[in-house]
């Protein structure tokens, strides 16, 4: 059925090609001949299909009731009202349907009736509750449904053995994880549209994999380990998946399911179900199914009234809480549980029976919770008798049923366990009434479930009396996060488990002081955590490195109601749904907060990651490729590379096609502007000035530059229109912080810069600006304070630099020696080739660091750095190595900016006019405030000015 | 710049670019010296929201069309009225026509008359001008939002409620062509600008986009898209950016933050199609837009 489906599109071109308008068309008025279905097969015959196999017998409401009584004729009428009373409080029983018959030669009573209901639900319901029903000693009722009998009564006397089926081959479900760009996918609901795309986070979009209208009636749902779509019909759940696309692998039949839960290693789905008693009094009837996920076999099921299934939870809201089975024993499915009254019921799944044939028995039990890895189940039951009887937290371990640890806790309201994700720790939060028992604070119980004879920690917080909004584990880690505190902006404090002597005692990190967060959201990694403000603040994101304690970057997605991280912990999807009207939508970011795209959905409902199952691994193999990752991130970083020069190719190439069509319809109108030009000019009774009627207006003319900021706006302004494409830039004089970073930021492909006399750039700010120009190969600087910092952030963050040309005014006195930046380069830039230091402070130590650390320049510009010694083997070694070299005293003729200054550090004080040329000697007289043009010099250096 | 007391509708600058005429839901057009902001003059006489006015090539005549159910010809320099059109429903855009001897008028359908497109004929001496219309065209459903005329006057385009651009004959009154379902807009257009020779405009829509368009051959050219539905646009007569103003109805604002109706406005980069930057301090819906003839503000 799924791939015979017809795709909306292909209907909307058949419609086009017909001529008819899909929008005008009132698809109930359509009526197919009878017979004849167009080749358009319909989903609902497979309902059909499958309704018939409920309904086939139609005899679903009618019971059989066993066991009764044997009575004579004088009697019947008195058996039948007892009958009748018992089956009518139950549910409404048809007219005529109450039929008991007679042995026709005593005319007595069989012992037997049959009663028919209006629903086969509450049929089903008088099974449950009568069957076994104490008449009276001798007679306990056996009732039975109708239909079971006749499925009974087929069974074949003789057993034949099953007919093996040829094994064919499946599908590999598993493909999608053998994506040779290592992508992962994620679904996303939104209108009638459900598709599942990959994140293409390196082309910065979303590449569709599959997308099919109306593929559920209310959601989907991933199985943990990633391997099916489930999907949910008003008949039941189907599982699909596949190796290229997305078929339809499995039904589940269950009517009017609501939920469904897969167990952790997805072998089995439970389903669950709600109706309407047919009695108001009465509560709602449940339906549980639990399948087999890969037969498709119903394993068990339990149906009772909604009262059964609704005991804890919490705060005692009559109605369930989903999943009411809670899968425990790790991802091989051994165990499931259920709270009960008094009781957790723990099953088995090798018979899916109760383990021992009995309940846990747990007075006054409200919550239980499974370790995510272990057979232990952590319960919880309150205080009693006013404060007789302490709550106590206890961790059992199954199947045998024996406690493993217990904890007592006094005056506590209210208690919440949070696991590790390892099973290794945990948290019991536990609030409690202060002495006036007017108000709460809170404290945490820590359990180590591994260490021996599980130690538990009391842990509060430095201010007992801060409210906790939220609490989380990091991943397979042994921190945890607590968004706390009363103000409208709360503290997030971090904690480990372990201490720096790892003594065993839990430590605090940090606390970060009043933080726009009320939500947690650690990397499946670990390490990084998103710190979120949803809701009341209106999707605050703070993209946090919990090892290096320090805010990677902050955001906003405004709105956003969903966060979930990918499988991998590279990327952070956040996401606007339904409940808001407007900006629906989601957003990919790296996990360091950069926003990587964007996509905006009306009427958008889910997004969901695909989970991938645990790594094949082993830790061994794990532990290796962490300690040489360098080795095994080349291949990738190699190909980030080359995806991201394709990337700047195409986009160039298709800036420059627009910019060709718009330059065609320029001429064009222009064209006939000119051709119209007379006839305007009679509409105006002769009046000609068409002057104004300028449209294109590309070449601004800066020719006198006013001040200073005027011209930074004509360089945001020059970024801004060639946005991104621009490759090199120079700025002199004026340049700021915010104007390089602004720069850097819409110019990512920058492959040169160059700054002269930028007086106001700080360390930081160019530290900050290269980091955003990862294909910088060319960084030139004049005249300028000392960017020793800089010059590090530039040797991390531009791997391909292999120009340098760093320049300041050399100094004679010998008290301004400093190698420092020589070593920063030598230790770090071993690509480089060509290498300017005009004026460098270093000397004959940081000279002989660059000769060896940097061994493929070329040419090396050495001028006026006048505390290196070229007379004696260095010297030799230099010219040898070095193909360009200029030597300390060579002239400065062709260097545009002032070279050298004086002891005082005043550049007037050996003032050579060979050192400058006649532009820059005005300006310095302005004292560099108001440099008037970039002409005059280097030209060669500003091609990338010329075309635009 | 502060002065009326509801929201504006619509602005227009002079052709040297030195007057700004302000329309809003107050009943008075208001004239401001462009580079200062100091109000020079009100154009007193309406008795309605007025939606949208136009100024002569020589600053001297202005023409106001209001809910008044009338368009007004004023006396830029003295603010006297001049001719008052009476229609039987709100007047909606106004516009001149290339050599200001003719102005297009669009009215609302209103009770049960259907929105129209009346061309009159604009007198040079006052004494006189007649009401009369030169051609009325029907047809479109729902409003007109904006009528303007086409190249040398030969046509006139039209954009409102159904979402459709057509541009008209301006002497038989034949439809000469059509948007399409495929490239047009979605939902209402809201808004329509010519670029400053005519030979391209720019319409905005509440579906969320504004798109660029061949004002002879009715060519889709470019799209632009934003996450608001679009109230206004302009384009810049010296760069290649457009500017779009949106946020929903105020209606509609359902939370007290301003950023949840995204009132600001929004450059893009007009052939590139890219977004470039964002002016947020509105705190309400923006209405209009205008850019300055000089291209700068």
């Amino acid at each position: 059925m799924a791939t015979e489906v017809m795709l909306m599109n292909e209907i909307e071109a058949t419609a086009a090609r017909l001529g008819i308008d899909l929008d005008n068309i009132d698809y109930s008025s359509i009526q197919l001949p009878p017979g004849e279905n167009f080749g358009i097969i319909s989903d609902d015959e497979d309902v059909y299909n499958d309704d018939q196999q409920e309904m086939d017998s139609g005899f679903g409401n009618i019971i059989v009731v066993d066991n009764l009584p044997v009575v004579p004729r004088e009697k019947f009428e008195k058996l039948e009202g007892v009958i009748r009373k018992i089956y009518s409080q139950i549910g409404v029983i048809k007219e005529d349907g109450l039929w008991m018959p007679l042995d026709p030669e005593t005319q007595k009573t069989l012992g037997y009736c049959f009663i028919e209901y209006n629903t086969p639900q509450e049929a089903e319901l008088a099974k449950e509750r009568t069957n076994l029903y104490k008449l009276d000693r001798a007679h306990i009722f056996a009732v039975n449904m109708f239909d079971d009998f006749d499925k009974f009564m087929k069974v074949p006397d003789e057993w034949a053995p099953p007919e093996i089926k040829p094994y064919t081959p499946g599908e590999n479900l598993q493909k999608w994880l053998t994506d040779e760009k290592a992508r992962d996918q994620f679904v996303i609901r939104a209108g009638n549209e459900t598709e599942i795309l990959w994140n293409d986070a390196r082309q910065s979009k979303a590449e569709l994999v599959y997308q099919r209208p109306y593929w559920t009636d209310s959601y989907v749902q991933w199985s943990p380990l990633g391997t099916y779509l489930a999907t949910v019909h008003r008949q039941g759940a189907a599982v699909w998946g596949g190796a290229d696309s997305f078929n339809r692998l499995m039904r589940y039949s269950h009517p009017q399911v609501k939920l469904i839960d897969f167990s952790p290693g997805e072998k089995y789905l439970v389903t669950y179900s709600s109706h309407e008693p047919s009695n108001p009094r009465d509560a709602n009837r449940v339906v549980i199914n639990i399948f087999d996920v890969r037969t498709g076999k119903s394993r068990r099921d339990f149906k009772g009234s909604a009262d059964d299934f609704a005991i804890g939870g919490t705060g005692g809201v009559a109605g369930v809480s989903w999943p009411i089975f809670r899968w425990g024993g790790g991802r091989e499915d051994k165990y499931f549980a259920k709270l009960g009254k008094n009781m957790i019921s723990v099953y088995e799944t090798e018979t899916f029976s109760l383990i021992d044939k009995k309940s846990l028995k747990v007075e006054n039990v409200v919550d239980f919770s499974w370790s995510p890895t272990d057979p232990i189940i952590a319960l919880f039951v309150p205080e009693l008798g006013g404060g007789n009887q302490p709550a106590r937290v206890s961790l059992v371990q199954i199947p045998s049923k024996e406690e493993l640890r217990q904890k007592n806790l006094f005056s506590v309201s209210d208690c919440k366990m949070y696991w590790q994700s390892n099973g290794d720790y945990l948290a019991v939060k536990a609030d409690r009434y202060t002495k006036t028992k007017k108000s709460t604070y809170t404290g945490f119980e820590l359990f180590r479930i591994k260490e021996r004879d599980i130690p538990i920690e009391v842990l509060e917080l430095d201010n007992k009396n801060d409210k906790i909004i939220a609490f989380a584990w990091e991943p397979k880690g042994h921190r945890f996060a607590v968004i706390h505190g009363d103000n409208p902006r709360p503290d997030i404090s971090f904690y480990s488990m372990r201490t720096a002597h790892n003594t065993g005692r839990v430590s605090k990190l940090t606390t970060l002081k009043g933080k726009q967060a009320n939500a947690l959201f650690w990397s499946p990694a670990g390490r990084f955590i998103v710190l979120a403000g949803l809701k009341g603040f209106n999707g605050q994101l703070e993209f946090f490195n919990v090892d290096e304690l320090e805010t990677m970057a902050t955001a906003e997605h405004f709105m956003a109601t969903d966060i979930e991280w990918d499988p991998t912990g590279r990327y952070v999807a956040t996401a606007v749904t339904s409940v808001h009207e407007m900006e629906n939508g989601f957003n990919i970011w790296s996990f360091n907060g950069k926003l990587l795209y964007r996509i905006l959905k009306d009427h958008f409902f889910q997004f969901l990651w695909r989970p991938r199952p645990p790594s094949f691994l082993t830790p061994e193999k794990e532990d290796e490729i962490a300690r040489n990752l360098k080795k095994y991130s080349k291949k990738y970083e190699a190909e980030d590379q080359d995806v991201s020069m394709l990337l700047s190719e195409q986009d160039r190439e298709k800036r420059r096609m627009l910019k060709e069509e718009w330059e065609k319809w320029v001429s064009e109108w222009k064209r006939a502007h000119e051709e119209e030009k007379m006839e305007r000019q009679k509409l105006r009774d002769g009046e000609a000035s068409d002057e104004e009627e300028e449209y294109e207006a590309k070449e601004v003319e800066v020719e006198e530059l006013l001040d200073v900021s005027e011209e930074v706006l004509y360089e945001e302004h020059a970024i801004d229109r060639s946005s991104g494409g621009l490759v090199g830039i120079n700025i002199e004089y004026f340049g700021t912080d915010d104007l390089l970073i602004y720069i850097a930021e819409r110019a990512s492909q920058l492959r040169r810069l160059q700054l002269a006399c930028c007086y106001d750039i700080s360390n930081e700010g160019l530290s900050e600006a290269v980091s955003k120009l990862p294909l910088l190969e060319e960084l030139e600087i004049y005249v300028s304070h000392t960017y020793k910092d800089a010059i590090e952030a530039v040797v991390r963050c531009c791997p391909l630099l292999k120009t340098l040309k760093y320049n300041q005014q050399g100094i004679r006195d010998a008290s301004y020696r400093d190698d420092e930046e020589a070593l920063a380069i030598a230790q770090n830039m071993p690509g480089l080739h060509h290498l300017r230091l005009i004026g460098n402070r270093l000397t004959n130590h940081g000279l002989q660091a660059i000769l060896d650390g940097c061994p493929h320049l070329e040419s090396l510009d050495l001028r006026k750095c006048f505390h290196v010694n070229l007379e004696g083997d260095l010297g030799k070694r230099c010219a040898q190595q070095i193909k360009n070299l200029r030597r300390p005293n060579d002239s400065t003729h062709d260097y545009k900016f002032i070279a050298e200054v004086g002891d005082s550090g005043y550049p007037f004080d050996e003032f050579d006019e060979s050192d400058l040329i006649d532009g820059d000697y005005e300006s310095m007289l302005n004292d560099f405030g108001g440099y008037d043009g970039f002409d005059g010099y280097d030209s060669d250096l500003n091609p990338y000015w010329s075309d635009s | 710049m502060k002065g009326h007391e509801r929201p504006l509708t619509f602005l227009k600058y002079n052709r040297d670019g030195d007057l700004l005429f302000s329309c809003a839901k107050d009943h008075t057009p208001t004239v401001w010296f462009a580079d200062n902001g100091e109000r020079l003059g009100t154009y007193r006489g309406h008795n309605g929201a007025v939606w949208s006015c136009d100024v002569s090539r020589d600053s001297m005549r202005l023409i106001t069309g209001s809910a008044d159910q009338t368009a007004k010809l004023w006396n830029v320099q003295t603010g006297a009225q001049l001719y008052t059109f009476n229609f039987d429903s709100p007047a909606r855009s106004v516009e001149f026509s290339v050599g200001d001897k003719l102005a297009v008028i669009t009215t609302d359908p209103f009770m049960e008359l259907t929105s129209a497109i009346h061309v009159k004929r604009i007198s040079r001496d006052p004494a006189d001008q007649t009401g009369d219309s030169v051609l009325v065209l029907k047809g479109p459903q729902g409003r007109i939002n904006r009528a303007v005329w086409g190249p040398l006057n030969r046509t006139i385009i039209s954009g409102g409620e159904d979402s459709v651009i057509r541009i008209w004959d301006s002497e038989t009154g034949k439809l000469l062509r059509e948007s399409d379902k495929e490239s047009g807009h979605k939902k209402t257009i809201t808004s329509l600008v010519k670029a400053a020779d005519g030979s391209h405009f720019l319409t905005g829509s509440l579906d969320k986009s504004a798109k660029l368009w061949d004002s002879r051959t009715l060519t889709l050219i470019k799209t632009y898209v934003t996450e608001r539905p679009v109230n206004a646009v302009a384009m810049s007569p010296l760069l290649d950016h457009v500017v779009l103003g949106g946020g929903q109805d105020a209606s509609a604002v359902t939370t007290t933050d301003h950023r949840a109706g995204k009132f600001e406005a929004k450059f893009y980069d007009k052939i590139l199609q890219e977004e470039i930057g964002g002016v947020k301090g509105h705190f309400g819906p923006i209405n209009a837009l205008a850019f300055n003839p000089d291209g700068k503000r």
